[in-house]
């Protein structure tokens, strides 16, 4: 009976030291053990320490758009364009209004050398 | 003997020129008149820009879709090298007089058809530069009769333009 304690002793200090090193190897970063033990530790860290997880720090990071940004398919094509070359995340709405009436704005398509007296023919695309 | 037929040949010919008040020589003569006949030379102030318009889709680049416009396009003409603010008003209120008769803006008949740009085909406008100052500019729309959607042909100054709609 002191021998089967003795080995609960034991097995319960190997899983101490090992949660201890997990939970150190989450913390200083290295992965991929990091990125298993932080999310678990994580909730349970906020708990104790009474920080909303609705608001952590890191999401802002992870979720680059707003809750309230506009989907490309509110503005118009050329405007969606130029959303998705150049994400936004912060756009306010009256910043979106501007690159829809900036979208409208005509676009160079093409050059040309009119002489006097003669015709020139262009094929323009848009 | 050969010389002298010439001689007779010429006199006999400069008679029958006078008698018939008509000039061998393209001169007028004198108490009459001369039709110099209709004189044509390339107009050295405006020229014509025709072609068509497409809306397009790419991919990487590549164009996957085109699309006839269907409603009316402005097309601008704009002095290269020229950067305008597009935001600033633009005022378009003096016509370049003269139509652009039975032309085919695409020149083989598969997008424009030859038809009459009636006059004004295009305006002269009052626009802004990106440093606030004031230039001129040029503009047309493209057409929406059937068969010429998209077509275009406008009367313009010479000069090299940078074109934008």
């Amino acid at each position: 009976m002191p021998k089967r304690s003795n080995q609960k002793n034991k097995l319960g200090s190997i899983l101490i030291a090992l949660g201890l090193l997990l939970a150190l190897a989450g913390y200083v970063g290295i992965e991929p053990i990091a990125s298993i033990v932080n999310p678990i530790l994580k909730p349970i860290v906020d708990a104790i320490t009474g920080v909303q997880p609705s608001q952590p720090a890191s999401q802002d990071n992870n979720q680059p758009n707003a809750p309230n940004t506009p989907t490309p398919s509110s503005t118009s094509s050329e405007g969606s364009d130029r959303q998705s070359q150049q994400p936004s995340p912060q756009k306010t709405s009256q910043s979106d209004s501007s690159t829809s009436i900036n979208s409208n704005l005509p676009q160079k398509v093409g050059s040309a050398v009119i002489f006097g007296g003669e015709v020139q023919r262009v094929e323009l695309s848009k | 003997m050969k010389s002298e037929f010439i001689i007779l040949a010429t006199l006999i010919a400069v008679f029958l020129a006078a008698s018939l008040n008509a000039s061998p020589t393209g001169f007028a003569t004198g108490g009459g008149t001369q039709s110099s006949g209709e004189q044509q030379k390339g107009n050295p102030n405006y020229g014509v820009i025709k072609g068509f318009l497409n809306f397009v889709i790419k991919d990487n680049g590549v164009v996957i879709n085109t699309e006839t416009p269907s409603n009316s396009n402005y097309i601008y003409f704009v002095k290269q090298s020229e950067e305008l603010n597009w935001t600033a008003t633009i005022t378009c209120n003096t016509d370049i007089k003269g139509k652009v008769k039975n032309t085919d803006a695409d020149d083989s008949g598969t997008v424009c058809t030859s038809i009459d740009y009636e006059d004004p085909t295009a305006y002269s406008c009052s626009a802004t530069k990106s440093d606030g100052t004031s230039t001129t500019i040029y503009r047309t729309n493209t057409s929406v009769s059937s068969n010429n959607l998209g077509c275009f042909a406008a009367k313009i100054p010479s000069g090299n333009y940078d074109i934008y709609t």
